[in-house]
C-alpha cells in the first residue's frame, strides 16, 4: 500500500494540448484536402504533385530542425520533444499560405526559420512570441516572392488584382462586374474555386472549421469575430467613403488570408494575449493593420504582417489587461474605446487618400496618326529637301521620279534618299499614285509608308489644291514627310 | 457569457452515484480517539482537561482562544489519556488529545438546549459560539462570527449544493434529516434577521427538490433555489453571484448576504434541541480506489485507516488519499489522521502520473477561474518573482479551487503554482518596508 502526495486539485477533465493539437491538425488537413481538390480540377495533376512535394518538404524541414534540436541543445529524447513541440502544425499553416507557384527551396528555407529563428530560439513550443509560421512566411515572401517554379500553373489572385488594378476600391458597377466575373463573383469567392495561396481560397470552408473549432473550445471566438468583425467595418467605411456597394467589406472578408488568418493564425494561444477583453484589442489591432496594409501599402496583402506586428503588441496588451477579470470591463473599456476610435479615424483618413483606378484598355495604336496631318499648305521641302530626277509620259499620265530626303539624313552616315514615281493624271489634274522606287530610311520602321493605306491617300489628291491633307503613319512620321514632300515636288512640276 | 470574462465555473463529473443511494454505514470508535487540537489553521487552544480526567460524549475538551472562540468536545466517554502529536487533514503536525473509549457512548452535553423561536437574536449567536458551531462544508470557519449582529443582512444562503465531486454527504444528512435541516435554517434566519432564506441545490438532485419543496412549503421566508451542476457553485462567491447576481470585495455581509453550509445548520438545530455538539459526523468515504465507496456516520476522532478498514479496504496500490473531496483536499501520506468536526469527505483515488508539457498560453485557467483572476499570469510570475506583478494580479484572491489545474490541457499544476506565488508575495519585504 503506498500513499501518494501530490498537491491539489486530484482530478482532471481529460482535455490535453496533444488532442487539442490533433484537432488543430485535422482541420488544417481538411484545408489541405480542399487545396489539392482545387488544384486538381483547375490546373491538374501536376501541380498537385508540385503542393505534395510542398507540403512533404516542409514536415520533413520542420521534424528534422526539431530532433537536431532535441539532441543537440536540449538533450532529450528526441519522440518525446516532438510529440509535445508539434512542428507539423507549424509546417501545414506555412504551406497553406504560399501559392502554389512557390518553389521548394524557399518552402524550406521559411520553414527552418519559422521552426528555428522564430520557434526554438524562443524557448520553444509555448514561448515564442511571434507565430512561427508567420514568420516563416514573411521571409518566403520577403526573399524569394519572383522565384516561381516554372512548370506550375496558376492564375490571378483575387487580392493581386485588385490591389495591382484597381487600387484596392472599385465604385462603378461595370468595372466591378468585370472584375468579379473573373472569380466567378461573390459565390466562386465564397467557395473558393479561384487561384490564391493554398490554403486561404475556400472561405465558406474555412468559416465552418472555425465554427467547429470555437465549438470545441480549442480556438476563442472572440478573435475571429473581431476580426473579421474589424475589417468588416472599416472596409465598410472605405467602401461607403468612395460610393462602393455592401459587397465591397464582404469582398475583403472573401479574399486573400483574412479568414484563415482569424481562423487559424491569430487565433494562436502562444501568441494572443492570454485574458478574453485582451484578444479582444488583439483582433481588432489585426483587422486594422489587415486594411490599411491592403488599402495604401505597398503589399497587395495585409494579413500575414498585421498578426507579425499584433504578437508584438501582446506583452503590452497584456500589461493594460491585469487584474480581476471581472472588473476589466470598466478598465479596459477606455482602451478599447480609443483603439476603436483610431482605427475608425485612421481608416477614414486613408479613405480620402486612396482612388479607384479605372484601367483603361491599352490602346492599340491606329496605324495612321490621328494628330500627324501632312498638308500641301506647308512645304516641307525645307526639311526633307526633294528634287524631281526624271519624267515619263504615259497617254495623260505623267511619271516624275522624285528623289526626297528622309530620315536617314541626319541619323546615319551616307545617307541616302528615298526616290518615289509620282504619277500624276495631267487631264484630271490629280495625282492617281505614289511609289517606291527606292527605300532608304530605317527598315521596319519608314517602310511601313509603303502600306497602301498610307499611300491610298494621295490618290485623287488635286494638283490645284492648296490645302489637300494626309495623315502620317504613326511612328513613321518623318519617313511620310520625305513622301508628302516628294508628292509637293511632283505636283509643283506638274502645275509648270 | 459574458465578453470579457469566461464562464468562471465548468460542470465537472461528480461521481455522485458511487455512494448517493447506497446505506449509510454506522461506525464506531476504536479503542481510542484523537481530537485534533486545530480550527482553521490556528493550533491555539486552552485545553480543560488533564490526563486521568473521565469525560463524557460532549464533555468540553477545549477552546480556541485567539481571535476567535471555538470549543471542542469529546466524541466519545472514557478517560483522557494525554496529547499526542499527529498528522492532521491538512497535512500539518497538530496536538490530539487522546481519548481512551469505553465504547458506553456516555452523553453528557455542556451546552444547554436554546428555543430558537424564544430566544433572541444574540442570544442564537451567544449560542452558536459556545457550542462550537463551525462550517461543515470543509473550511470550519466559526459560524457565530458571520452572525455578528452589528452587519445588516438581508438574505441567507444555506448552501446545500455540495460541488466538490464524489462527495454526498450533504446530500444524505438532507435526505435523512430534512424537518431539522429546515428548523436550523429558521434558527440562524432569526439570528442574522434577514428578510429571506434560500436553500440552494443543485438543479440535478431531481429526487430530492420537491420533498424540500414540501418541507419548507408552510415556512415562511424559506424557499428553495436551484442551481446548476457546475464547479464551484458552492463557493460562497459564486453562489451568491448565481442566486442574487451580485459580487462583494471581501466579505458578503458587504452585500447583506450570509452563507452557510446545510449540515452546520442542521448541526445547530441539533444542538439547540438536546444540547449535542458536533461530536460525530457524515462523512462520504469515496473513490475509484476504495473497495467499498459510503457515507460513514462517525464519531469525531477516529483515525480514517480504521474507517476504511471496515469499509473494505482499498482496491488499489498506489493511490492518493486525500482529506476532503479531490478538488480541494490534500493528500495525505498516510492514513492515520482522523476525521475532525469540519470534515466531510475521504476520498481515495488511483495514484497517476501526469507529464507536464508546456504553457499553451490557452487561457482556459483565466476563463474559468471563479475568483475572475489569471493564473495563468500568476503562475509564470510566480516563478519569476515578480512582485509587482504578483500583487497587480491580485494573487490573495485566490481560493485554491483546483480548477486551474483541473482545465489545463497541458496538464501543468497551475493550483499549485499559485500557492508557491503566494508564499513568494508573503515572503517579499512590503512596499516601503526595509
Amino acid at each position: 500500500m503506498k500513499f501518494k502526495l501530490n498537491p491539489a486539485p486530484n482530478y482532471h477533465c481529460g482535455a490535453s494540448t496533444r488532442k487539442v493539437m490533433l484537432e488543430l491538425t485535422v482541420c488544417l488537413l481538411v484545408v489541405f484536402a480542399f487545396a489539392l481538390f482545387y488544384q486538381f480540377t483547375a490546373h491538374g495533376i501536376g501541380n498537385v504533385i508540385h503542393t505534395l512535394i510542398l507540403m512533404g518538404s516542409a514536415l520533413v524541414t520542420a521534424v528534422v530542425c526539431e530532433v537536431l534540436w532535441a539532441i543537440l541543445v536540449a538533450k532529450e529524447n528526441p519522440l518525446d520533444y516532438l510529440r509535445d513541440s508539434f512542428p507539423w502544425v507549424t509546417a501545414i499553416i506555412l504551406v497553406l499560405m504560399v501559392p502554389v507557384n512557390t518553389q521548394v527551396y524557399p518552402v524550406i528555407i521559411g520553414t527552418i526559420f519559422a521552426i528555428v529563428v522564430a520557434k526554438l530560439f524562443f524557448g520553444g513550443f509555448g514561448t515564442n512570441i511571434f507565430n512561427p509560421a508567420a514568420a516563416g512566411c514573411a521571409v518566403i515572401f520577403s526573399y524569394f516572392a519572383t522565384s516561381v517554379a516554372k512548370d506550375v500553373v496558376t492564375g490571378a489572385t483575387p487580392t493581386k488584382t485588385i490591389a495591382g488594378t484597381y487600387g484596392w476600391i472599385i465604385n462603378q458597377q461595370d468595372v466591378l462586374d468585370k472584375f468579379m466575373d473573373q472569380f466567378g463573383g461573390m459565390f466562386g469567392l465564397l467557395t473558393g474555386m479561384h487561384d490564391g495561396a493554398l490554403g486561404e481560397t475556400c472561405t465558406i470552408l474555412i468559416l465552418v472549421l472555425g465554427v467547429y473549432l470555437v465549438v470545441r473550445n480549442i480556438i476563442d471566438w472572440r478573435v475571429p469575430v473581431f476580426y473579421l468583425g474589424t475589417v468588416f467595418v472599416l472596409a465598410l467605411i472605405i467602401g461607403l467613403y468612395h460610393g462602393a456597394g455592401l459587397w465591397y467589406p464582404v469582398f475583403h472578408l472573401l479574399t486573400g488570408g483574412v479568414a484563415f488568418g482569424a481562423v487559424f493564425m491569430a487565433t494562436d494561444p502562444v501568441t494572443n494575449p492570454t485574458t478574453r477583453a485582451g484578444k479582444i484589442i488583439f483582433a481588432i489591432g489585426c483587422g486594422l493593420i489587415t486594411v490599411l496594409i491592403r488599402v495604401k501599402g505597398s503589399l497587395p496583402e495585409g494579413v500575414l504582417y498585421s498578426i507579425l506586428l499584433m504578437n508584438m503588441l501582446t506583452p503590452w496588451i497584456e500589461r493594460a489587461c491585469v487584474g480581476v477579470q471581472y472588473n476589466m470591463g470598466k478598465k479596459v473599456m477606455p482602451l478599447l474605446a480609443g483603439v476603436v476610435a483610431v482605427a475608425c479615424g485612421l481608416t477614414f483618413v486613408v479613405s480620402t487618400m486612396i482612388a479607384p483606378v479605372v484601367p483603361q484598355p491599352p490602346k492599340k495604336p491606329s496605324f495612321l496618326s490621328e494628330t500627324q496631318h501632312l498638308s500641301l499648305a506647308d512645304d516641307y521641302s525645307a526639311d526633307y529637301p526633294a528634287k524631281v530626277t526624271g519624267k515619263t509620259k504615259d497617254g495623260s499620265n505623267v511619271i516624275y521620279t522624285v528623289e526626297a530626303n528622309g530620315y536617314a539624313f541626319g541619323h546615319y552616315d551616307n545617307a541616302q534618299p528615298n526616290v518615289y514615281n509620282v504619277t500624276i493624271d495631267t487631264a484630271t489634274r490629280t495625282v492617281v499614285k505614289v511609289e517606291y522606287v527606292k527605300f532608304s530610311d530605317t527598315e521596319y520602321v519608314g517602310d511601313t509608308t509603303k502600306d497602301s493605306r498610307f499611300m491610298s491617300q494621295f490618290e485623287g489628291m488635286s494638283i490645284d489644291s492648296t490645302d489637300a491633307t494626309v495623315d502620317a503613319v504613326t511612328n513613321a512620321t518623318i519617313t511620310s514627310k520625305s513622301v508628302m514632300s516628294a508628292v509637293q515636288a511632283a505636283i509643283n512640276a506638274a502645275r509648270g | 457569457m459574458s465578453l470579457f470574462t469566461g464562464p468562471m465555473r465548468k460542470h465537472v463529473d461528480g461521481k455522485k452515484e458511487l455512494t448517493a443511494h447506497t446505506e449509510v454505514v454506522k461506525v464506531l470508535a476504536g479503542e481510542k480517539v484523537y481530537i485534533p487540537l486545530i480550527s482553521m489553521g490556528s493550533t491555539k487552544f486552552e485545553v480543560l482537561v488533564k490526563e486521568g480526567d473521565a469525560v463524557c460524549v460532549g464533555t468540553r475538551l477545549a477552546v480556541r482562544n485567539d481571535h476567535f472562540t471555538v470549543p471542542l468536545f469529546s466524541s466519545v466517554s472514557g478517560t483522557v489519556l494525554g496529547i499526542e502529536k499527529r498528522m492532521h487533514g491538512s497535512l500539518k503536525l497538530v496536538e490530539h488529545i487522546v481519548i481512551a473509549n469505553d465504547g458506553n457512548y456516555t452523553k453528557k452535553f455542556d451546552i444547554e438546549p436554546l428555543d430558537y423561536k424564544t430566544a433572541t437574536r444574540e442570544e442564537i449567536v451567544e449560542f452558536m459560539k459556545n457550542s462550537g458551531m463551525v462550517g461543515c462544508g470543509g473550511a470550519g470557519f466559526p459560524t457565530y462570527v458571520k452572525y455578528n449582529p452589528a452587519n445588516k443582512i438581508q438574505t441567507l444562503i444555506i448552501n446545500d449544493v455540495e460541488c466538490e465531486p464524489y462527495i454526498t454527504a450533504d446530500y444524505k444528512v438532507t435526505e435523512a434529516e430534512l424537518a431539522l435541516l429546515v428548523e436550523g435554517v429558521v434558527a440562524m434566519k432569526k439570528a442574522c434577521d434577514a428578510e429571506v432564506a434560500y436553500i440552494a441545490i443543485k438543479e440535478t438532485k431531481k429526487d430530492i427538490i420537491p420533498v424540500m419543496k414540501e418541507a419548507v412549503a408552510n415556512v415562511e421566508g424559506v424557499e428553495i433555489k436551484e442551481v446548476p451542476d457546475v464547479y464551484p457553485m458552492g463557493w460562497e462567491r459564486t453562489l451568491i453571484y448565481q442566486v442574487t447576481k451580485k459580487r462583494y470585495d471581501r466579505l458578503p455581509s458587504e452585500i447583506g448576504i450570509v452563507v452557510n453550509n446545510s449540515t452546520t445548520a442542521l448541526s445547530l438545530a441539533r444542538a439547540m434541541k438536546t444540547g449535542e455538539p458536533i461530536v460525530s459526523k457524515m462523512v462520504t468515504f469515496s473513490g475509484e480506489a476504495l473497495a467499498n465507496p459510503a457515507n460513514v456516520l462517525v464519531p469525531v476522532g477516529v483515525p480514517v485507516g480504521e474507517i476504511i478498514k471496515q469499509l473494505g479496504g482499498y482496491s488499489k496500490e498506489n493511490v492518493h488519499i486525500i482529506a476532503g473531496g479531490p478538488m480541494m483536499g490534500k493528500t495525505i501520506n498516510n492514513d492515520q489522521f482522523v476525521i475532525h468536526h469540519a470534515m466531510n469527505a475521504v476520498t481515495v483515488l488511483e495514484a497517476k502520473e501526469e507529464k507536464e508539457i508546456g504553457c499553451l498560453r490557452c487561457g482556459r485557467c483565466n476563463d474559468f477561474c471563479p475568483a475572475g483572476i489569471q493564473p495563468v499570469r500568476i503562475n509564470n510570475a510566480g516563478r519569476i518573482k515578480d512582485i509587482d506583478m504578483l500583487e497587480k494580479l491580485e494573487v490573495a484572491r485566490c481560493i485554491e479551487c483546483g480548477m486551474c489545474t483541473y482545465v489545463c490541457p497541458s496538464h501543468i499544476k497551475v493550483t499549485e503554482g499559485i500557492r508557491r506565488a503566494k508564499q513568494v508575495l508573503a515572503m517579499a519585504p512590503k512596499k516601503g518596508g526595509k
